[in-house]
């Protein structure tokens, strides 16, 4: 009878260790990654959203590349004033600037689209602009009196003070420019991949660099100043994030290092 | 009646019986479900993952391949593009493309030499061997079967590929959808540089030999690097953190008496911090110690910008930077990070240097021997070519006399032997019959 009881007592004990072992094996381990990571993307984005921070409607997650770029320091643009035949031009040895007014009047008139026409051919005549082929119309950064060009290389555009054209307009003429030119880029080491645009924008975003209530209007990749060394200067890919400021309208160009998605402290403001 | 009862009797004991077997089964079932521990490990990892700093990038970039090889007349070539990175555009084709089969076609050595010699596939290889798993999306999470070189066919064909692994010679065909290798080839083509090289078989794998004498550059790097609070903030938190400096000079910072971090030494020029975690592990494949060490190189929160998986042992998964196409070794032949996992615990040997900032190449050079002269100089010393694991050339980070914070990369050869990495000028300085003699021991138990 002993037996009979112990045997019952084994019974229900390994029965309860059964569904013990079962429920823990039922039980699903909490799963990681992807699921994980995008919850936690989506909270920072429903985040942002009560923080009245609006997005672009496709902010991409996918990793860009890039290099580190250098440039030689030098004058480059004195050397050509000389061949600024259709100008009347004036370089700045201390801010290395050249400002030109065209000698003959320059008309631009018609729609936005036949006005960078206009200025697109007056920029690439280098009688007009040196180096003039090498800058593309940038919109963000331009006004309606006045067009602004960044330089650009076959590594990509540089947004920088020191790299850039200005066309001021005046009742449609062209009134005058201003070039800064940094010089012709070569990569200093290979190529590398970068953040995403929605990574550089999260990292503001927690580093508090997003203020509440202003619209991120665009965010591409360009190449900004990071140092100058052994007389070059040293470039480095950054997300470029425009950010409007809903009250004021102001736009603020805030630059995220896209390597390391550490934030550049040189912002620009743009009325 | 008695019938009956003899009946309840045995179907009492046929019943506890079976649910003896059944527990001591499902107890067996927990106990070596891999998956299950790897989940759980994931699980832990995921709640930590709470803490990786957004300068995390993804594991494409830490286990990438790093050197390319292609034909060109004959002639095979190690090639090198530093404005069209190879390794790179790769590694970005990987990310598009999704496994649809793996299957074994051979596993011969003559079959696996035939394939190195194939002048019709473009080659990229890794430092060292990784998992199907964590090779490409669409393989098995349990897939734990190693790589280390991969197959690219010139001629166009997008729908598979071919993957080794020298060790074993194994080749597996490789399906793939959405495979495009078009700007691979192109660039492979066009490649700006292209060296000599040759394969030669050393005790792990096929090794690029350099077949003539090459020029090699020296690059130079402002270096900055993080203050210990750093890394005792990202890998031990801010409360309950305790300091004791014992009597040798050594600082450790300790949470719990589990998790222990130590720092270099205040006044020395070293920049080794060694972080030791205790637990209890059941690593039991490659692909979860693979993917837990890349966890605690993502926790460091060192910059990853040239971070890759560069090697791996039986205990230790190393990573280091590579800069132009050249592991970077430090304070002689130490490599960034070093994982190494035992059964109580988990330590990260890191050193913190940052290459921060690249400056333009000025010029310098230095010239590298043909490889066979330098393997037949080791042989000279007596290290034989049998002992050696592995040769690369190596950069050799060396302190700028000029500037506090500049380095010079400089390339040099490097020979993994006896499981150590150590630059040729230090093996032939080192005296290698106490190598022999801890070697030779464990051969005689061998056989």
């Amino acid at each position: 009878m002993d037996h009979k009881r112990i045997e019952w007592l084994f019974l229900i004990v390994f029965l309860l260790i059964d569904i013990y072992l079962v429920v823990e094996i039922l039980r699903s381990p909490v799963s990681l990654s992807d699921s994980t990571t995008s919850s936690t993307n989506n909270s920072i984005r429903s985040e942002m959203r009560a923080d009245g921070i609006d997005l672009p409607s496709k902010l991409s997650t996918s990793q860009a590349s890039g290099y580190y770029l250098a440039v030689k320091k030098s004058d480059y643009l004195s050397s050509k004033l000389t061949s600024l035949t259709q100008v009347n031009a004036s370089y700045s040895k201390t801010d290395n600037k050249l400002t030109a007014t065209p000698k003959n009047i320059v008309r631009i008139s018609g729609s936005k689209k036949q006005i960078l026409a206009e200025l697109n051919k007056f920029k690439n005549d280098s009688r007009n602009v040196p180096y003039g082929k090498q800058y593309r119309y940038e919109a963000i950064m331009s006004g309606s009196n006045n067009y602004t060009f960044v330089q650009t290389s076959e590594y990509g555009d540089i947004y920088d003070s020191g790299a850039q054209l200005t066309i001021n307009i005046k009742s449609k003429t062209i009134e005058n420019y201003t070039l800064s030119y940094l010089g012709p880029v070569v990569a200093v080491r290979e190529q590398q991949s970068t953040i995403s645009p929605w990574h550089a924008v999260r990292a503001m975003y927690t580093d508090r660099e997003l203020a509440n209530n202003s619209r991120v209007m665009k965010v591409s990749l360009g190449y900004s100043k990071l140092t100058e060394v052994r007389g070059s200067t040293i470039l480095l890919p950054t997300w470029l994030v425009w950010v409007e400021n809903k009250a004021t309208k102001n736009v603020t160009l805030k630059r995220v290092n896209a390597f390391t998605a550490q934030m550049i402290q040189t912002n620009t403001t743009y009325n | 009646m008695k019938f009956k009862s003899k009946f309840t009797d045995w179907l009492l004991l046929l019943v506890t019986a079976g649910a003896i077997i059944l527990s001591i089964v499902l107890w067996i079932f927990i106990m070596t479900n891999d998956q299950r521990f790897s989940q759980i490990n994931q699980a832990d990892s995921s709640s930590k993952q709470q803490l990786k700093t957004r300068s995390t990038k993804s594991l494409y970039d830490l286990c990438i391949p790093t050197n390319s090889y292609g034909y060109r007349n004959g002639q095979l070539y190690r090639l090198y593009d530093s404005k069209n990175n190879l390794s790179f555009e790769f590694s970005k084709d990987l990310q598009k493309l999704k496994v649809t089969s793996i299957k074994l076609i051979s596993s011969s050595q003559s079959q696996y030499e035939k394939m190195l010699a194939n002048q019709d596939y473009l080659q990229l290889t890794y430092p060292d061997k990784i998992t199907f798993s964590v090779f490409a999306t669409g393989t098995s999470k349990k897939d734990n079967r190693q790589l280390n070189r991969i197959f690219i066919s010139t001629t166009g064909n997008n729908r598979e590929i071919y993957v080794g692994n020298d060790k074993n010679y194994r080749i597996y065909r490789v399906k793939i959808k959405k495979g495009d290798f078009t700007r691979l080839r192109k660039y492979a083509q066009n490649a700006q540089y292209k060296t000599p090289i040759k394969f030669v078989k050393t005790k792990l794998g096929y090794t690029a030999y350099y077949t003539k004498t090459e020029k090699w550059r020296i690059y130079s790097y402002l270096t900055n690097k993080q203050a210990d609070s750093y890394f005792v903030a990202r890998l031990l938190g801010t409360s309950g953190v305790s300091t004791r400096t014992s009597k040798k000079g050594w600082t450790a910072y300790s949470l719990n008496y589990s998790t222990r971090l130590r720092v270099p030494k205040s006044k020395s020029n070293s920049d080794d911090y060694l972080y030791t975690h205790y637990e209890k592990n059941q690593y039991v494949t490659n692909t979860s110690r693979l993917l837990d060490s890349i966890y605690y190189v993502h926790l460091i929160g060192l910059t990853e910008q040239d971070l890759r998986f560069f090697d791996a042992d039986a205990s230790s998964i190393r990573y280091t930077n590579y800069v132009e196409g050249t592991p970077v070794f430090l304070n002689k032949h130490e490599v960034q990070v070093t994982t190494t996992f035992s059964t109580d615990s988990i330590s990260v040997a890191f050193n913190s240097i940052n290459l921060q900032i690249p400056i333009p190449f000025d010029g310098q050079t230095t010239t590298l021997a043909p490889t066979s002269e330098v393997v037949a100089k080791l042989k000279a010393h007596g290290l034989d070519e049998s002992e050696i694991d592995d040769i690369v050339v190596g950069s050799q980070v060396q302190k700028d006399s000029t500037r506090d914070n500049l380095v010079n990369l400089v390339p040099t050869y490097y020979v993994k032997a006896y499981g150590e990495w150590k630059s040729v000028d230090e093996w032939m300085k080192q005296d290698l019959t106490a190598y022999r003699r801890t070697i030779n021991p464990q051969k005689s138990e061998a056989n």
